[in-house]
């Protein structure tokens, strides 16, 4: 039984298991979300293997697995964690062939920030986003977060603008969005 | 609101190009997501004065439904 650190309704995030490994792979690697990652680089089973077993001896957890009612449909995690300044640098990505509820990434989200904020004790979480992405940029936002610099990066052969952008916890916890889901 | 006022603002909520009526399926829309998710039950709160249940607006399957959540 796959340890669950926390649920809202149908949703969790829970550790993730060897036999999620290759669906895992097969949706980080897909266009949808190949293209949105700031890196270029398509991950090899190696690779990803290699990522599974450090992330196993992690303490604390930084990476989960997604499920709704129990089905495993994505994946959030913090890639950064720094216990001495308490900022994580979170992210999630959703099954992109499944037909999932329309809250799905709200709760990959909030599931992952409440891991955050509440357990880790981190303060503030800071994230990179390419600026035309522009429905994550908005969709921060609505979660509370703040553009607070930005910069350029080469991706695909092209120039790209990034925006890094921050959540503490104290804007996290007046966001208005958390009133409808919590 | 009306039909026509309600897709004119429903547009402009998603952010769409798509030809939306009041028989478009939602699971139809591209940008029929999260972020229209939370932006539609937030336009709920601002224009009625009052909170809709957001299980009722996840459950809606046309944009029908959600115009008849709005006129409830």
């Amino acid at each position: 039984m796959s340890k669950v650190y926390i649920s809202i309704g149908d949703y969790a995030i829970r550790e993730i298991e060897e036999s999620d490994l290759s669906q895992l792979l097969e949706w980080r690697n897909s266009p949808e979300i190949h293209s949105k990652m700031l890196t270029d680089h398509i991950i090899t089973w190696d690779e990803h293997l290699a990522w599974f077993k450090k992330i196993k001896e992690q303490d604390p957890t930084l990476n989960f697995a997604f499920v709704y009612q129990d089905k495993l449909v994505g994946y959030a995690g913090y890639t950064k964690y720094d216990p001495v300044t308490k900022t994580g640098d979170g992210g999630s990505y959703l099954a992109p062939e499944l037909d999932l509820p329309v809250d799905a990434g709200i709760y990959s989200g909030e599931l992952l920030l409440y891991y955050g904020f509440e357990t880790l004790g981190i303060k503030k979480t800071v994230t990179d986003v390419f600026l035309d992405n522009e429905r994550v940029v908005k969709m921060n936002k609505l979660m509370g977060s703040k553009i607070i610099s930005s910069h350029k990066l080469k991706k695909g052969g092209k120039v790209k603008e990034v925006v890094t952008m921050e959540l503490t916890y104290e804007d996290w916890r007046k966001s208005f969005y958390r009133e409808f889901f919590l | 609101m009306n039909e026509h006022d309600f897709i004119e603002q429903l547009v402009n909520l998603m952010d769409t190009e798509e030809d939306i009526s009041m028989d478009s399926s939602l699971e139809n829309i591209e940008e029929w997501d999260s972020l229209s998710y939370v932006s539609f039950l937030a336009m709920c709160t601002k224009h009625l004065g009052r909170r809709v249940e957001p299980q009722k607006v996840r459950e809606a399957k046309t944009v029908r439904d959600l115009y008849e959540i709005v006129n409830e």
